[in-house]
């Protein structure tokens, strides 16, 4: 095809190059975060979803996303286990830290073997943890280099040794035992929540509001509802995400406004040309925007990518999980072409509205 | 001489009437034509010869619907160039008329093929008229050209794929601004011989401007030029 689009394209390697950065670097962006995201929160989710506890018990503000305390006394778990319809309860510590790497890291502090039998998991390797500076961590945790045998640095420069591997993954990746949390954080006899299972034939809504009735002034939530997505429990993630594609739609539009816009510049005597041959302005601003449509197209793959790529290193390297949805994809190629169209509208305009003597003239 | 090359005589393609330029430089009106008017029939090879300055880059330009006269009408094909609008005129310059320039100003991104169809695609007729293209570049000894680009062909070569260019598409008129302008003897010698050609086997319409008298001499008419007035 030897058309005005396609050669300009390929006569102009730099100009094209740097406005597919652009387009690319827009849609990686729009891709990578709202991957993260959704990542995280599908990642937290899944973890919580083999948690076969129904029940959560905890007092208020005890327990959200990126913090947690000890406040609950370890005494109700004998109280919960007294009322009908509950099968088990276990006490449980969430410690949330800010890791190493990016974000925050959960450690959970249990009784292992009631929470064991309680979750359903496995050792897949070594055993529970039992001394106070003993830890088990999960499939995924172990792969990143942490055999057992190995030591984590947990809270600063303290060493646990990992002493088992554990599945499914369930809850924070790494647990102690409740003891050694309740010391480290100088909190005995104290908790963040009690997990409680209830028996099978029993109506787990009936048995929270049974809880709720003998035991008030506390919070009583079902699992599924407490580790929810992410994104519905940090307030304005959701607007923070509209603005930062907003952000990456005007980033690719001014982009390529600037790279048409210098373009229509250099090839002003062309755009003489095309008039003398009676090209009409829609037929001016057609060909840039197809010029325009063209390089976004080519840059909306490239993002898409540099997303996956970058994506995969990330998580090699962090830990950290990318989730990519078919709707974030649309909307960020949405942004990538429309940002790129409207970035070359204001440059194609001004081509179509050239005095044709003065564009011929034009050195 | 016969009836039907009366006929064919007597249709004026362009008409001119007193037709006026002024441009306004700062505060200072400057008259660039000063009521020129003419008639340049079906099949006519005219040329419009004057010094620097006389006005036959602005005749040219006007008649190519590039610019609008501060008075007079220009006629072509019997449509009149001066009541229509921007969009009107850009129209009638793609459907009559074909401009060859003294820098030839082919697209230098497209090959010579691509230059050609580029005029199609805008004349509106995409795939082209392949017998006529075939006749046109078999006649300017383009065949073999066709695929390259125009800093791979001589200057006489790119005049000539710039003639070709302005003829694919069947214009009514041809105007050429200097086109040996910026060849040597020898190119300049068969370019005009090209110019010939086409008006004698297509009978087309062309109005040359030119400072040359050996250019001009290649014409069927002269037209002289001084001070914005016809001479």
């Amino acid at each position: 095809m030897d058309s005005l689009v396609t050669s300009n394209i390929r006569q102009r390697p730099v100009r094209t190059i740097i406005s597919v950065i652009g387009v690319a670097l827009g849609v990686a962006l729009v891709m990578l975060f709202t991957g993260l995201t959704h990542g995280m929160s599908s990642d937290l989710q899944r973890r919580s979803s083999n948690m076969r506890g129904e029940i959560i018990f905890t007092r208020k503000g005890s327990m959200n996303v990126t913090s947690s305390s000890a406040n609950l006394s370890t005494k109700y778990a004998e109280r919960l286990q007294q009322i009908e319809g509950v099968e088990s309860v276990t006490p449980v510590i969430r410690y949330i830290y800010q890791s190493g790497g990016i974000g925050f890291d959960q450690l959970d502090g249990v009784e292992w073997n009631n929470f064991a039998k309680m979750n359903n998991l496995q050792m897949v390797e070594g055993r529970g943890p039992q001394q106070n500076d003993e830890v088990v961590i999960d499939e995924t945790k172990a792969k990143r280099n942490h055999p057992v045998g190995s030591t984590l640095k947990i809270f600063g420069d303290k060493l646990y040794r990992v002493v088992g591997i554990y599945s499914p993954e369930s809850g924070a990746r790494a647990k102690v035992t409740l003891a050694s949390l309740q010391e480290t954080l100088e909190a005995p006899d104290k908790c963040t929540y009690v997990l409680i299972k209830t028996k099978p034939t029993v109506d787990p809504v009936a048995v929270a509001k049974r809880i709720d009735a003998e035991l008030p002034g506390n919070n009583v939530q079902f699992t599924r509802d407490v580790f929810a997505s992410v994104e519905n429990s940090i307030p304005s993630l959701g607007i923070f995400l509209r603005v930062l594609v907003a952000l990456a739609a005007v980033v690719s539009a001014l982009v390529v406004m600037l790279a048409m816009h210098t373009t229509i510049t250099e090839r002003t005597r062309e755009i003489g040309i095309l008039k003398a041959m009676g090209a009409s302005r829609f037929y001016i601003i057609s060909e840039i925007e197809r010029e325009a449509l063209l390089i976004s197209a080519i840059g909306l793959v490239v993002g898409f990518v540099v997303a996956l790529g970058a994506g995969f290193v990330i998580h090699k390297s962090t830990g950290l999980i990318f989730e990519y949805g078919w709707r974030w994809a649309f909307t960020a190629a949405i942004i990538g072409l429309v940002g790129g169209a409207i970035g070359a509208f204001y440059p194609a305009v001004r081509a179509a509205n050239l005095d044709p003597v003065n564009a011929l003239a034009y050195e | 001489m016969s009836a039907a090359v009366a006929v064919t005589k007597q249709v004026a393609i362009l008409k001119a009437e007193k037709l006026e330029k002024t441009y306004r430089i700062g505060k200072v009106d400057v008259p660039a034509l000063r009521g020129v008017s003419f008639e340049v029939e079906a099949g006519e090879f005219v040329a419009i010869m004057g010094p620097s300055g006389c006005g036959k880059s602005t005749m040219l330009h006007l008649l190519g619907g590039l610019l609008t006269p501060t008075n007079g009408r220009i006629i072509i094909d019997g449509e009149d160039l001066t009541a229509a609008s921007d969009a009107k005129r850009t129209d009638i310059r793609r459907r009559k008329i074909g401009f060859v320039f003294q820098r030839f100003n082919l697209f230098p991104t497209l090959t010579a093929d691509g230059n050609l169809r580029l005029a199609e695609r805008i004349h509106g007729n995409g795939s082209g008229d392949a017998e006529r293209r075939r006749e046109i570049l078999s006649m300017l000894r383009l065949e073999d050209k066709m695929h390259h680009k125009p800093l791979e062909l001589s200057g006489g070569e790119q005049q000539r794929v710039a003639l070709a260019r302005a003829v694919v598409t069947q214009p009514a008129l041809v105007l050429a601004d200097e086109p040996t302008g910026n060849l040597d003897t020898e190119n300049s010698g068969v370019v005009l011989n090209m110019f010939q050609e086409l008006n004698r086997r297509f009978n087309q319409t062309i109005i040359m401007i030119t400072h040359n008298p050996e250019a001009a001499a290649a014409c069927k008419r002269i037209i002289q030029m001084r001070d914005g007035h016809i001479v």
